[in-house]
């Protein structure tokens, strides 16, 4: 405000003294500017960024660029209430709202959309901090050793190999535990012999523990 | 705090829903392309740009200023400026070894722009009145700025002025003028016969202006060039040397004349019928004609960037000649799109310039197209460099088309076409399948041909092997691979019409261009009723009916007589199946949704005066009973008429007319009906209550969005076009434009913006017939049946914190997939919001059981998240329309936003359900299969031996 002031005392001042052509236009001005700068984080050199950066009132009703050294100026804006955004694809702004009374005082403050009569100030020129890097992507989950292992079609084939190969191997050298195991497994080796199995269903006395299963499915059969 | 506990658990549920939409990645680019685009070139200049390669800077009809790179053609960077309306001119601006200077905000600011990289230095104010009136100049580390009264002077890297002359006239006229050292500025003002110089001294300050008499002065017959204004009056040139103040006079030999307007330097171009004069203006003797040359219409002419040469260029040639000498020479252009067809339009504009080794020719079509050519002087030959179709920045009508079936699809197909006994079935079914593995067979050989061929021309080293197979494995997916439907008929052509009077068919796979149609120099869009440039286009056969070729249709008008045209076309070719021009203009366009005895629907055309036609015919015997008739909306000054067309007796008769409630004051802004073939695949919707609510679905409902100049209402009406009913009407108080409406299924979605609380809202209507006992058991909904109860709405209102440049709604195969609605933003983004969001039966208080059906509850906002974006970073500014188009797989839909850039990408509403995720591994279950498979045999012999073992201990 101050610099358009002196801009135009300047203009006056020269008008005056030149022809008399010139004539005193536009006294008192309508039509206001939006000053304010923007912050990026440290790692962020504000002249490569602003090129693709733009400052939006009100949704691109009024548009700005951002200079190199970081700050924007949006001329031409009539008295109003406007929102201020950041338009670019590397960070996330928060949005401000911008009051401008026909005198051309501003008062910025923040914008919650939700209680838009809420009043939370701020100073002005604006000031506008990145509140983070935009992520447009989800992170693919990253490979481990522990998620390959793991997952349940390497277990499939993993275990039994274990079981198979490396158990015997070991109690191969250690004849104490070996005999354990085979004590173990004794009961465990005589299940899968099938037509056992089916005499002893289908024929003959059978063990009074199969003969309960058999009862307990019959029942539930009923 | 209350609050807050309130809301962790929703906003955990909204992110697991939001979470599911982004991509990941190493997608990107996998499914989607985008085109960046400048728009109509209007101003044109070379660039050296010192030791880097060369730039060409354009200001363009769209009010872009953008940076191309001369070797590629690509953007190097691109300003997207204030949305002014059409600028014919293009934006002023000049440059000097570092700055772009540009007169932006209708001629109210300077812009001061980097050329390597497009940052914006400074930013200059000139005055508040706007002005197409424009100059500006630097010189003498001095920037000068004319717009309109105002004038000024500026010292480089300053932002307050040196100097500023304001005067009392409007102006019609300005332009700087400089000769050596010395600078002057010219204007005229409306009605005066004279001209004013304003000269301007070593320090930038202003003299006091003098006259120059110029008789007959008028911007459009006039053109500045270095230091010469020349004017045509009659046959008469008049032109004024700025430096010496004196007009010089020539006759010429007929009034047919007019001046080139792109020329600079010092030779003056007027321009014949058939002729071409080169005049110029000497000290000894005036003005003088060095050369005519003989030009036809459809040639261009352009001036060399050293003003000794004069290069004209047609579509198939261009021809170069000296003003000093009589060395001249003509290079033929060849096409070297191989059997496509590529029509162009005839060159408009000609931007040209010596290099050491050749001619560097930049050529600006009718159609937008820029095109970089060189020309070699000693060959002859005309060698193009790069393209851009720069019209698709207008695009306006979108359709997508699939790809013709596949032979083996197309054998399946004549399998179970005819009907036969059990032998002549097998026979057919025998046959088929040898032809599949004929198929399979010469693909292969194919395959293998092409892999060797590249490895012999590429050469033999292990990486060039590597690399030609990998390049052969790809065949078939890219572009080179057969003209055919893909399984899941994901791949399709996309048709485009622009408002420039072109037609391209894209190939969604990767963007390229497949045919381009130009329209004829005669083309003019349709005006709409909402006052929008219109060029509807129909796809009336698809490509469903293999025995028969697709065809669609574009509606046009003729500049000059007014007239409707029809141009009829193979959507996968794009050759031109046959052109008619109607005897009347055309006031509305439809499809029939009846087909004629060879699939194809039928297009209406009706006249302002209510003539009729359809192309092609269709007789009677065609139409079934139930599609004798048409009905169609009529918007009027005042009120809104339901019409009715017998499409037999091509009659049209008012049913009802009416204002729907609407006054005077009530503009109508936006009408949405639907496309008569969206499918919904769920009648009702299952309550928490276990009870259905059916959907109030009927084809014939349309939704009125008016706004009130008053009292600021916002206004849906939804209104049955067949009887005239209003269905409902909801009226929002303090809204104002931009207002967007999506209509689909049961409900309407629109957005405005709240005056109120200063922001966007979303909208929501969803209408039901109600539970079981109002439904009527019909399967067909039907208008004329009196409406037994009014259907039950539901609505709810959403606050959406961006502001919205355009509103889809997705569109899959069956209508299953929950519909997703994407909002362009003008920061270019696109924005994805689940109908589970966007719902009007979100209930307020969340129960048990509502969670336990996934039910979210309300809130007021709907959340803009960056993950949501559908472009996430390849932005997309000023959006006009986003198409969406079924595939064929149900979970997916085809996505193209156009604006400023063409964004192309498939969209997942609720994921990939129906396909594998793309980086599923096949490698590692492959390998677990193979190893469990071999561990198994393995273990069987070990176990085997192992017995043996055992019973022989």
């Amino acid at each position: 405000m101050v610099l358009k002031l002196c801009i135009l005392l300047c203009s006056f001042a020269l008008l005056s003294l030149a022809t008399e052509e010139v004539s005193t236009t536009e006294q008192t001005s309508r039509l206001f500017s939006v000053e304010g700068e923007l912050a990026l984080p440290a790692s962020r050199n504000c002249a490569k960024w602003s090129a693709g950066a733009r400052v939006h009132l009100n949704h691109g009703q009024h548009i700005g660029f951002v200079r190199q050294d970081c700050t924007f100026r949006v001329d031409f804006v009539p008295s109003g209430t406007y929102i201020v955004q950041i338009e670019n694809t590397d960070f996330v702004f928060e949005p401000i709202r911008v009051d401008i009374t026909s005198k051309g005082k501003m008062r910025a403050r923040k914008l919650t959309i939700l209680q838009p009569n809420n009043v939370n100030t701020l100073p002005y020129p604006l000031r506008l901090s990145a509140r983070g890097p935009a992520r447009y992507f989800r992170k693919r989950e990253e490979w481990r050793i522990t998620d390959m292992l793991f997952s349940p079609m390497v277990l499939m084939l993993v275990i039994p190999l274990v079981v198979m190969l490396i158990l015997p191997k070991m109690t191969a050298n250690d004849p104490e535990l070996k005999r354990e195991m085979e004590n173990m497994q004794m009961p465990k080796v005589d299940m899968p012999d099938v037509g056992e199995m089916m005499a002893n269903l289908f024929g003959g006395p059978a063990p009074a523990k199969k003969k309960a299963v058999t009862s307990g499915s019959g029942q539930r059969r009923k | 705090m209350f609050f807050s506990k309130m809301r962790l658990p929703l906003l955990v549920t909204i992110a697991f829903f939001a979470s599911t939409s982004a991509i990941f990645e190493d997608q990107v680019g996998k499914f989607d392309w985008r085109k960046p685009l400048i728009g109509c070139p209007a101003n044109l200049h070379f660039d050296k740009a010192g030791s880097k390669s060369d730039r060409l800077i354009i200001s363009t009809e769209q009010s872009i200023l953008a940076s191309l790179v001369l070797n590629t053609g690509n953007i190097g960077w691109r300003k997207i400026m204030e949305d002014s309306s059409e600028t014919p001119n293009g934006q002023t601006f000049t440059k000097d070894r570092e700055y772009i200077y540009s007169i932006s905000s209708d001629g109210r600011s300077v812009r001061v722009w980097h050329k390597n990289n497009g940052v914006m230095a400074r930013q200059l104010t000139i005055s508040e009145e706007k002005s197409s009136v424009q100059a500006i100049h630097v010189a003498k580390e001095k920037l000068f700025v004319a717009s309109g009264k105002t004038l000024m002077a500026y010292r480089s890297g300053d932002e307050k002025p040196l100097e500023t002359v304001v005067v009392k006239k409007e102006r019609s006229f300005s332009a700087f003028f400089q000769l050596d050292e010395s600078l002057i500025h010219v204007s005229a003002h409306p009605g005066d016969s004279h001209l004013e110089l304003v000269k301007i001294n070593d320090d930038g300050s202003f003299d006091s202006p003098s006259e120059l008499k110029m008789e007959g002065f008028s911007m459009e017959k006039c053109h500045a060039q270095s230091e010469y204004i020349s004017c045509l009056k009659g046959s008469q040139l008049l032109v004024a040397d700025v430096f010496k103040q004196k007009v010089h006079k020539l006759q010429l030999d007929s009034d047919q004349y007019h001046l080139h307007p792109s020329t600079t330097g010092k030779l003056i171009l007027a321009r014949g019928v058939d002729k071409l004069h080169v005049i110029e203006l000497t000290s000894e003797s005036g003005l003088q004609v060095r050369k005519t040359v003989d030009v036809t219409s459809s040639e261009a002419v352009g001036v060399a960037e050293n003003h000794e040469s004069i290069v004209v260029a047609s579509s198939d040639a261009i021809r170069v000649l000296s003003v000093n000498s009589n060395h001249h020479y003509s290079a033929k252009r060849t096409s070297s799109e191989d059997g496509k067809i590529m029509e162009n339009s005839k060159p408009k504009r000609v931007f040209a310039r010596k290099s050491e080794k050749d001619w560097e020719i930049v050529l600006v079509g009718e159609d937008c197209r820029i095109e970089f050519v060189t020309v070699d002087e000693t060959s002859k030959l005309v060698n193009l460099e790069w393209a851009r179709e720069e019209s698709l920045i207008n695009t306006v009508s979108v359709e997508m088309v699939d790809l013709p079936l596949s032979e083996s699809q197309q054998m399946i197909e004549d399998e179970f076409e005819e009907a036969g006994n059990f032998f002549t079935a097998f026979a057919r079914r025998i046959h088929s399948q040898c032809g599949q593995l004929v198929r399979f067979f010469t693909k292969n050989v194919e395959k293998i041909i092409h892999v060797a061929t590249s490895i012999s021309r590429d050469g033999n080293g292990v990486s060039d092997f590597i690399n030609s197979v990998r390049a052969a494995g790809q065949i078939g997916s890219a572009s080179s691979g057969p003209f055919e439907r893909d399984y899941f008929n994901l791949r399709k052509v996309i048709i485009v019409v622009t408002s420039s009077g072109t037609v391209f068919g894209i190939d969604s796979a990767d963007g390229q261009f497949l045919w381009k149609m130009w329209l004829g120099d005669s083309f003019s869009p349709l005006e709409s009723q909402l006052e929008q440039k219109r060029v509807p286009l129909f796809v009336q056969r698809t490509t469903a009916h293999y025995q028969l070729d697709g065809l669609a249709s574009v509606v046009f008008s003729n500049k000059i007589t007014r007239n409707g045209v029809i141009v009829s076309f193979n959507p996968m070719i794009g050759k031109v199946e046959s052109r008619n021009e109607l005897g009347y203009p055309v006031k509305r366009v439809t499809v029939l949704p009846v087909h004629t005895n060879k699939h194809v629907y039928p297009v209406m055309l009706i006249g302002k005066n209510d003539e009729i036609k359809t192309f092609p015919s269709i007789t009677s015997d065609e139409l079934t009973a139930t599609t004798s008739s048409l009905y169609l909306l009529d918007l009027q000054q005042q009120s809104v008429q339901g019409l009715k067309i017998d499409i037999s007796t091509q009659k049209i008769q008012p049913v009802w007319q009416g204002n729907l409630g609407l006054t005077a004051d009530d503009e109508i802004v936006a009408v949405k009906g639907k496309s008569f073939n969206q499918k919904v695949h769920s009648q009702g919707r299952v309550l928490v209550t276990r009870e259905v609510q059916y959907k109030y679905v009927n084809p014939n409902l349309a939704a009125v969005a008016s706004i009130n100049k008053a009292n600021q209402h916002l206004t849906i009406t939804l209104v049955d076009i067949v009887t005239g009913q209003v269905v409902h009407s909801a009226a929002i108080g303090k809204s104002a434009k931009p207002i967007h409406l999506v209509h689909s299924e049961n409900w309407i979605a629109y957005t405005y913006w709240s005056e109120k609380g200063r922001r966007t809202e979303l909208g929501i209507i969803e209408l039901y017939e109600g539970s079981e006992e109002n439904h009527t058991q019909q399967d067909t909904f039907d208008s004329k049946i009196v409406q037994k109860l009014p259907p039950v709405v539901a609505q709810q209102s959403y606050i959406y914190a961006q502001g919205v440049d355009a509103m889809s709604v997705s569109e899959t195969e069956q209508g299953l997939t929950t519909r997703s609605i994407l909002l362009a933003h003008p920061s270019g983004n696109i924005h994805e919001v689940s109908r589970r969001l966007l719902d009007a039966n979100r209930p307020m208080e969340l129960t048990q059981a509502m969670r336990e059906e996934m039910m979210i509850g309300y809130m007021p906002e709907i959340a803009v998240a960056t993950e949501e974006m559908i472009n996430y970073n390849q932005t997309v500014h000023r959006v006009r329309g986003i198409k969406t188009s079924p595939s064929g797989l149900e979970s997916t839909s085809l996505v193209l936003a156009y604006g400023t850039d063409l964004f192309f990408t498939r969209l997942v509403p609720s994921g990939t359900f129906d396909i594998l995720k793309d980086d599923f591994d096949h490698v590692l279950i492959s390998l677990v299969l193979t190893g469990l498979v071999v561990g198994s045999y393995v273990t069987k012999r070990l176990a085997r031996s192992n017995a043996l073992a055992s019973q022989w201990s």
